[in-house]
């Protein structure tokens, strides 16, 4: 009888933690169920649900509805996770693909990929464009990491500002390659810079499977030793924590989240930064719980997010990645004002 | 048993240490002093295994600092650093169970939570086990922090303890139970304890053995009864102490001049 109710206690059987996990699997749950029955044509949840579907409703799932939800999913999971795991990296909150320029080195790479290598077709393209991604990502978080290093502190201040140079730097860039290029890419390089999940195809969500998913199993293979970071490089190395490696994995994962994002669905900003802020506000900063937490609150974000943003101006749509901003802009500035309110400078 | 051999340390162009030789015993207490920028917290991060650049010798039970690896060096000796910064809002019990890193695969949760407690006991921290670690008052943070520290080699027998000014942030009451509490570590398990001081007379009180530094150099090592005297004192930091007998214990006491006469 005591083993019973020992069992059955809810603090016994399953700590907060876990049930906040199960209550995000819920969500996702109900969030995918919701987004595949919106759209021009209503599919109701109960048939969704029951599989009494109609050839029809079953060409639209298959064909439009469900790859974008999975990719939405993914990507809103990679974003949310780039950001958890940027954070922890600098030690510092209000750390984001977005804000820091990772995304804009991505962005970058990206669009040099458009304007000089063409586009090639199918699979082999989305893996090319998302290679270059990758790299530009790369390059954006070891420029930043390299600059952190000679200066020999992570603050806040530094970082944002880092930010602002490599993200101007990029925009130049960007901006420079919309002019030497002709219509065709001119139209491609600026639905990048909105960010959209529409027109998902099935090639795109194998290129996310296969990267997002391993990435963010490293970053959660890494989640503890990202724990004992946050204390500081010296005081990792005092527990035996090979700090070097910890931050190479943690990088390489952030690049490959973010560098696949970009390549996919352009630039959808802020994800990363409100995701890991909410999780953390309610089960505490312990990456064990944070990463995958984050993993699943993005997926339902971004999906929840999408399939406003599919309905909210139909019968046309919009870019997903002005909904985000607008909700994130507002969130930023609340963080920053809480972050130095109190504090004389910056 | 620590031992030193020439050790200097250049960093960006300035000579931080210079040719430092000393020894420390094991199971001792040794005290490093000196007045501020003489290179201590440095001095201490080379022994540690934190600052790799320094040319000379240091060698840790025989064996090269070099040869250790990070998991090695980990299991031997416990580091508490001046400075520390979370900027997460950890719990107090999240930020103790981090110095049980990679050793809690060998012990059973009970034994787990035994640590937990008694390092907490130890401490006087109790109270602030469910409390947001960077909520806390600096000095219960030094408190916490040293806390982990213990966590990290807690029940085990002749480990080294390296603590960078472990009471910088306390008052009086917790100054004297930290020190005392190291002190016993020192006694009944054989710790080896080396801690940047700034109290003389805490030092005096405490320490077993100095090390003296003065301007990234040494300027003498021996033990404490020697060496906390005016004699040494007074030229190392530039100042004018006396010392006092009580008659009936026949402790000495350091005590300013300046404000005397």
């Amino acid at each position: 009888m005591k083993t019973l109710t020992l069992y059955l206690s809810p603090s016994n059987w399953l700590s907060d933690r876990r049930r906040f996990l199960l209550l995000l699997v819920s969500l996702l749950i109900i969030a995918v169920l919701v987004g595949a029955s919106q759209g021009p044509s209503k599919i109701p949840i109960l048939d969704l649900v029951s599989g009494n579907l109609s050839e029809i409703q079953q060409q639209i799932l298959t064909g439009i509805r469900l790859p974008r939800l999975f990719l939405s999913s993914l990507v809103g999971g990679a974003l949310a996770v780039s950001g958890a795991a940027l954070q922890g990296l600098f030690r510092n909150p209000l750390a984001d693909p977005g804000l820091i320029g990772v995304s804009s080195g991505a962005n970058l790479a990206v669009a040099l990929m458009i304007v000089f290598a063409g586009s090639l077709p199918g699979m082999l393209g989305l893996y090319g464009l998302s290679i270059a991604a990758f790299l530009g990502s790369l390059a954006a978080c070891f420029l930043i990491f390299t600059f952190a290093m000679k200066t020999g502190h992570f603050s806040v201040t530094y970082m944002l500002l880092c930010g602002v140079a490599i993200n101007a730097l990029a925009m130049a860039g960007v901006g420079f390659l919309a002019f030497v290029s002709d219509d065709q890419q001119l139209r491609a390089l600026s639905m990048w810079q909105m960010g959209s999940v529409g027109g998902a195809l099935w090639p795109s969500v194998m290129v996310a499977v296969t990267v997002i998913i391993p990435a963010i199993l490293l970053l959660f293979a890494n989640s503890k030793a990202m724990n004992i970071l946050i204390l500081g490089e010296d005081e990792a190395k005092y527990l035996g924590v090979d700090s070097e490696k910890v931050k190479r994995n943690v990088i390489l994962a952030t690049a490959l989240c973010v560098g696949v994002s970009v390549a996919l669905t352009g630039l959808i900003g802020f994800v990363g930064l409100v995701v890991p802020h909410l999780v953390r506000l309610t089960i505490g900063p312990d990456h064990r719980f944070l990463i995958p937490a984050s993993a699943i609150m993005g997926a339902v974000l971004l999906t929840a997010a999408d399939t406003v943003s599919r309905v909210i101006v139909a019968p046309t749509e919009m870019p997903v990645g002005i909904l985000t901003s607008l909700i994130g802009g507002p969130f930023f500035l609340w963080l920053l004002i809480r972050q130095f309110s109190g504090r004389i400078g910056i | 048993m620590i031992e030193i051999d020439r050790l200097s340390l250049e960093l960006k162009g300035h000579s931080i240490l210079k040719n430092i030789s000393a020894g420390i015993d094991k199971g001792s207490f040794t005290a490093i002093l000196g007045p501020n920028g003489a290179g201590k917290s440095t001095f201490m991060k080379c022994l540690t295994g934190s600052e790799k650049g320094f040319t000379g010798t240091v060698r840790l039970d025989g064996k090269k600092l070099s040869d250790y690896g990070l998991k090695e060096m980990a299991s031997k000796r416990a580091v508490l650093s001046q400075r520390f910064q979370v900027e997460f809002p950890f719990t107090v019990e999240e930020v103790i169970t981090m110095g049980r890193y990679d050793k809690d695969l060998g012990t059973t949760v009970k034994r787990q939570e035994q640590i937990l407690e008694e390092v907490l006991a130890s401490v006087d921290a109790i109270h602030l086990r469910n409390r947001i670690f960077p909520s806390l008052s600096g000095g219960e943070q030094q408190r916490v922090q040293l806390a982990r520290v213990l966590a990290q080699i807690w029940g085990e027998e002749e480990r080294y303890l390296f603590l960078d000014e472990p009471t910088s942030a306390l008052d009086l009451k917790h100054q004297v139970a930290v020190l005392k509490l190291v002190r016993q570590l020192c006694y009944d398990k054989g710790y080896t304890i080396i801690a940047v001081l700034h109290d003389l007379n805490l030092a005096k009180a405490v320490s077993d053995h100095v090390i003296l530094l003065k301007n990234g150099g040494l300027y003498a090592s021996g033990s404490t009864n020697s060496l906390l005297s005016p004699r040494y004192i007074n030229t190392t930091y530039g100042i004018e102490l006396e010392e006092l007998k009580d008659p009936e214990t026949g402790v000495s006491y350091l005590f300013h001049k300046d404000f005397y006469t």
